[in-house]
């Protein structure tokens, strides 16, 4: 998969409820495999979410990723969706 | 003189205007061709700079917007090209062809880089920042992401590709909320075409085409409880043609989960609804005591607030045993999830929470010494390039 720079720092969009999990600096994420994005902190930034507490990260690289669930009516592993 | 900070009486103004578009983003007024007409009319001679469109028809939803605006799409083209395909996919890309070139383009160009660049002058970031927290992001959050994403996620559930057009009238509330509010109180604004914007926010969507314009009415009903879409009983949006949605706490959920007394819920059906949201929610209205009993056949682990359980599926498995874990939502004690687990051969909560993991952070093992990782809901945060992670997350919300 092409390294492709996203609009918004959003790691995460709820489908079923509009939110998302974002950080709230102008940081460049990019989404780098299907379930792996990448994104670089220069400081503490804040991960919020309308529905979490927000998270606090501290200046690093970082990978984000989705929880993966098993759905055996439809017999699939695949990325919880919310 | 460029603005670094806002007064006193300007900052207690900041929850006036949020007031006023969250009531206008939140709107039920429906209004008539009359008072349609003239901010159309405006709309298209001064923004669009195109003649006046001869005919102006309103339609009761969204949906029914939506249908009718792929209807004349196709007889157009009908007569451009009798022989051509009417495929769906051919027609999104028209409609949105036109609906981009005509509006985005001249839209964008004509009142946003105008509006903008009086703002970037005059407004000192900060300012900027302090008016965005505290009014679009609130008006936002209600108008955006509630009613208009459910109403969104509605029409494409029943009409297929939907192309959201590019005025949404009272639903820009929150991009007109921001603006309102910085050329009322902050700078004087000398851009006609931003009134003449900010008055297509007494309608709703519109699909403004050369002969042609569609618009959306409002819908009869919307219902919020503490700024989340929410109606126990009946639809939470309701369009006077029927056209509805329904949500719990802000999620948006199928018509039953809402109008079937809980008691009556088969929990099996709650539990084949494939976001986790949903399921959440509909746990959460029958009883996460009850759907447990019901569905788990054995407990065969428990840590903290988790609990791994087996439970039989009848649907084409013959009711073979699947891993489940039940986790409560750190942040909405009151909210359970049950998640099938990916390793059907686990049989500790341990390995549970660590099958659940993306692909790419389950490959890193795991050591006391390792390095920190977080976690938010279900997105996983970890260092790039760790060689080894922690087993639990240090924050977990």
């Amino acid at each position: 998969m092409k390294r492709e720079k996203l609009e918004k720092p959003v790691l995460a969009e709820g489908e079923a409820t509009g939110h998302h999990h974002m950080l709230v600096e102008d940081v460049d994420v990019y989404q780098v495999d299907e379930n792996v994005k990448e994104f670089d902190l220069n400081s503490e930034t804040e991960l919020t979410h309308q529905e979490h507490n927000t998270v606090v990260l501290p200046p690093g690289e970082f990978e984000s990723g989705q929880a993966l669930e098993y759905d055996p009516f439809a017999e699939e592993a695949r990325r919880v969706a919310d | 003189m460029i603005i670094k900070t806002l007064t006193k009486r300007q900052e207690n103004k900041l929850a006036w205007y949020r007031n006023k578009w969250l009531k206008i983003g939140l709107s039920t007024e429906t209004f008539t061709l009359n008072q349609a007409r003239p901010i159309i009319d405006d709309f298209y001679t001064y923004i669009l700079k195109k003649d006046k469109p001869e005919l102006i028809i309103i339609l009761d939803s969204p949906l029914s917007t939506w249908i009718a605006v792929q209807l004349w799409n196709q007889v157009e083209n009908q007569v451009v090209n009798q022989v051509e395909n009417q495929v769906v996919n051919q027609v999104w890309n028209q409609v949105e062809n036109q609906v981009r070139n005509q509006v985005v383009n001249q839209v964008v160009n004509q009142v946003e880089n105008q509006v903008e660049n009086q703002v970037v002058d005059q407004v000192w970031n900060l300012v900027w920042n302090q008016v965005e927290n505290q009014v679009v992001n609130q008006v936002q959050n209600q108008v955006e992401n509630q009613v208009v994403n459910q109403v969104v996620n509605q029409v494409e559930n029943q009409g297929g590709i939907f192309v959201w057009p590019y005025c949404d009238g009272n639903f820009s509330a929150s991009y007109c909320g921001y603006y309102d509010y910085i050329f009322s109180e902050l700078i004087e604004c000398e851009c006609k075409q931003w009134e003449m914007y900010k008055n297509l926010s007494k309608l709703s969507l519109i699909y403004p085409f050369d002969d042609v314009c569609f618009l959306s009415q409002k819908p009869s009903k919307i219902l919020l409880e503490n700024g989340l879409l929410h109606c126990d009983k009946e639809a939470a949006i309701k369009y006077s043609d029927g056209f509805s949605v329904w949500a719990l706490n802000g999620v948006e959920v199928p018509q039953w989960l809402v109008e079937t007394k809980a008691e009556e819920i088969d929990p099996y059906k709650i539990l084949e609804l494939e976001n986790a949201q949903q399921r959440a929610e509909g746990i959460r209205k029958i009883g996460m005591e009850r759907f447990w009993y019901k569905c788990c056949r054995k407990i065969i682990d428990k840590y903290g607030d988790y609990e791994l359980g087996l439970i039989p599926i009848e649907k084409g498995t013959g009711g073979k045993l699947y891993p489940y874990l039940k986790m409560k939502n750190p942040s909405v004690p009151e909210l359970w999830h049950v998640e099938g687990i990916p390793d059907l051969t686990c049989t500790t909560v341990e390995q549970a929470l660590h099958s659940r993991k993306p692909d790419k952070m389950r490959k890193i093992p795991v050591s006391d010494i390792g390095e920190d990782w977080y976690q938010q809901g279900d997105v996983y945060v970890w260092p790039r390039n760790a060689n080894s992670l922690k087993l639990y997350p240090k924050i977990l919300t």
